[in-house]
């Protein structure tokens, strides 16, 4: 269980404070993945539906946005 | 006083200050720990920064993880400041070690300062004139 994911109606939301993670990452991201998952870039956070994603994977993501976004 | 440590369905969240830690220490001892460890960060009201730790390992202690994390914390800071503060003198010894080993440079050098100098002379002079018009 991944206590900060957002569920609501159906659907799980990963939200990326973009003070702490660069949008660059999220778009790594999308890339690695080969698939599109839907994002919302608002003022001060990317929000990413992982509803078709496990929960493994999304702590795999959780990692790939950190290491991207020290990278850079 | 605030709990620092705080533990939530098998993952470790602890709050740190960004005053005193800054992202780039934060990153650096994430990178340390991705081996180990899942990591989330998020902020936490404007000065602090929850850092979240699921180990990848089953039975590992979240405290002992926690503590670990901190250190590592510690570390890089430390890492970090002195960097900071002995970047003037690792500069003079790798030109004096440059100068050293090709004597040349020292003059380029030299002239390029003069040529700087002179030009900002120029400038200045050009400004006086300009306003004495």
């Amino acid at each position: 269980m991944i206590p900060f994911l957002k569920e609501e109606q159906h659907q799980r939301k990963l939200e990326f404070s973009t003070s702490l993670y660069t949008q660059e990452s999220v778009v790594a991201l999308q890339k690695a993945l080969e698939q599109s998952l839907n994002m919302i870039v608002a003022e001060q956070k990317i929000v990413i539906d992982v509803s078709t994603l496990s929960d493994r994977d999304c702590l795999e993501i959780l990692n790939f946005c950190l290491y991207h976004t020290k990278k850079q | 006083m605030k709990n620092k440590f705080q533990q939530i369905d098998g993952w470790i969240k602890l709050i740190v200050n960004k005053e005193i830690y800054s992202l780039q220490t934060i990153y650096s001892a994430g990178y340390v720990f991705m081996d180990k460890a899942y990591l989330y960060l998020d902020m936490e009201g404007d000065q602090e920064i929850a850092i979240w730790l699921k180990p990848k390992e089953k039975d590992v202690d979240l405290n002992i993880l926690g503590c670990q994390f901190m250190e590592e914390l510690l570390n890089y800071a430390h890492y970090f400041s002195s960097l900071e503060k002995n970047a003037e003198t690792t500069k003079l010894l790798l030109q004096r070690a440059l100068f050293s080993a090709a004597p040349s440079l020292v003059h380029e050098a030299e002239d390029e300062e003069i040529q700087a100098l002179i030009k900002e002379l120029e400038e200045e002079e050009k400004k006086k004139e300009s306003k004495e018009k």
